[in-house]
């Protein structure tokens, strides 16, 4: 049985969420919910449903992670792409982080890079190389000289 | 010019004096003697009474109290480590009467009605004791718990109310107090002290403590029936990467300072700064990476944020509004770890009213609760019950000893 929609809220929206003890809780059934969450308006609110659907292994999560990705706020851009460290079994996840590292925003662009780092996404590599060349801001080029040096 | 004279009394004592009034015009004054013995004169409006010998052997300061017309009721120390007793009924002076006890301190007597008594004193195992006089039979001795390194002092400033105050290990004042059906406290008043404990009441609900500080100065501190004051203050800095989107500073900082008053904490919101994030070295800060997010663990990106600390000193504590935060399993509201001597909090900007207490509440040694209803709830501060929330006894007295209110 589903969560409701306000039953998710509440175990969804901490100051600090332990995700893997909130993830325990909640089944596949759960996911529509979660991937609606994670285009509320509230932040508080989407950016904790997207971190949850990083969590759970399963296309329709991935569907709500790649939605939240590719949204205008990069607010939920960060989200998703630091959920997407949790999904890297997964090969649209490389390709959907080879377009986040092209992304405009600072904060997208270095946490693509830093998922890359963790899950060593060596496929990603030249992308990151080519980022490394381009790069105006002096810390993301170093970090991505950092991720180049690991992969 | 003053007055500088003094009126010789006479003796030759050997304890501080205690004094009581037991009428208008009326003073008795008790000291112990050169022969340990207990000594008595009186003032009866027009004349000098005594030096009146009361024996015994007393071996503490004596402590006289009055509960009515014409009574008065002295304590001291025996040789036997036993709280024991005379009274004078009116008429003729009773006792040496045995309390029993073992003491390890002065006592404290107080009166809050007409034949009613309430001793405390230290006992052997460093804790407050209490034994009282109901008027028919004395009650205790009664363990009221704590380390205290002074002698206690009691105070009542109303019907069946008292108030004890002690120094603790920590040199701070801590206060205990009956409130007529239960007691309350240890609860922390702070301070570094190096003398005993004044205590006094001029009205209902109102107390005034006075001690010496480690530069022989005299403090204050007061109770004006809702706080005590002069409070201990917190100052804050505000530092702004990113504009708060559901609620103001001001909003965040009202709810903030609502919740801390009650543990007698008045937030300084010391400055206000809006942080360049053109900067490249905080534009890579606004979405800010926690890392584990534990206490004394600041990830590295924290520790680059704190360098942004203008006009915050080592005690001051310096909240940065991000326009995210998160930890190692994804996103957070806040996080309250940061490095040493660099008291600090990251928010997001779409936290909730409370983050930016709750925060603060863990950067001066709060943890979690499962209570929706207390700042420090595990359970999301965006989902508080019944505002504002609570913060505990124990939890105002972590926050005072922090070190980062004073």
């Amino acid at each position: 049985m589903p969560h409701t929609k306000d039953e998710l809220i509440k175990l969804i929206n901490l100051d600090e969420p332990d995700y893997p003890e909130i993830v325990a809780k909640l089944t596949k059934d759960d996911i529509p919910i979660l991937t609606e969450l994670a285009q509320d308006p509230n932040l508080a609110i989407a950016t904790k449903a997207i971190s949850c659907l990083g969590f759970m292994n399963d296309d329709r999560a991935f569907a709500g992670v790649e939605k939240a990705a590719k949204s205008n706020d990069p607010v939920l851009r960060v989200a998703a792409t630091h959920a997407l460290r949790n999904m890297t079994s997964r090969p649209a996840t490389e390709k959907l982080l080879g377009k986040l590292l092209d992304d405009d925003d600072i904060g997208v662009k270095k946490f693509a890079l830093k998922t890359v780092e963790a899950s060593k996404l060596s496929n990603l590599k030249e992308k990151v190389k080519q980022m490394h060349s381009k790069e105006t801001n002096e810390h993301i080029k170093s970090l991505s000289k950092q991720v180049m040096d690991k992969l | 010019m003053a007055n500088l004279q003094w009126e010789s009394l006479g003796g030759i004592l050997t304890t501080n004096i205690s004094s009581v009034c037991w009428s208008a015009n009326r003073i008795d004054s008790f000291a112990r003697g050169t022969d340990n013995a207990l000594y008595h004169r009186w003032w009866d409006g027009h004349h000098w009474g005594g030096w009146e010998n009361l024996g015994g052997t007393i071996t503490s300061d004596p402590v006289a109290v009055s509960w009515g017309s014409n009574r008065i009721d002295v304590f001291a120390k025996g040789t036997d480590g036993a709280v024991w007793h005379r009274w004078w009924d009116g008429h003729n002076w009773g006792g040496w009467e045995s309390l029993g006890g073992t003491i390890t301190s002065n006592i404290t007597a107080v009166c809050w009605g007409a034949n009613r008594i309430d001793l405390f004193a230290r006992g052997t195992d460093n804790a407050m004791y209490h034994r009282w006089w109901d008027g028919h039979h004395w009650g205790g001795w009664e363990n009221l718990g704590g380390i205290i390194t002074s002698d206690p002092k009691a105070v009542s400033w109303g019907s069946n109310r008292i108030d004890v105050f002690a120094k603790g290990t920590d040199n701070a004042v801590w206060h205990r107090w009956w409130n007529g059906n239960a007691w309350g406290g240890w609860e922390l008043l702070g301070g570094i002290i190096t003398s005993n404990i004044s205590a006094v009441s001029w009205a209902s609900n109102r107390l005034d403590l006075f001690v010496r500080g480690t530069d022989n100065a005299m403090y204050h501190k007061y109770w004006d029936g809702s706080h005590w004051g002069p409070g201990q203050a917190l100052n804050l800095h505000i530092k702004i990467l990113t504009a708060p989107t559901r609620f103001t500073i001001n909003q965040m900082l009202d709810a903030m300072r609502e919740v801390y008053a009650t543990a007698g904490i008045s937030v300084n919101l010391v400055s206000t700064e809006t942080l360049n994030i053109s900067n490249p070295a905080l534009a890579v800060l606004n979405d800010i990476d926690t890392g584990t997010c534990t206490g004394g663990n600041p990830s590295a990106e924290q520790i680059a944020l704190s360098n942004f600390r203008n006009n915050a000193g080592s005690l001051d504590v310096v909240v940065y509004v991000c326009r995210s935060v998160s930890w190692n399993s994804g996103s957070l509201n806040g996080c309250a770890s940061f490095p040493a001597n660099r008291p600090m909090a990251v928010i997001a900007s779409y936290c909730s009213r409370y983050t930016l207490g709750h925060e603060v509440g863990h950067v001066l040694g709060l943890a979690h609760v499962n209570d929706n209803n207390r700042l420090m709830t595990g359970l999301g501060t965006d989902n508080i019950t019944n505002p504002p929330p609570d913060l505990i006894q124990s939890e105002k007295n972590t926050m005072i000893a922090s070190g980062f209110t004073n």
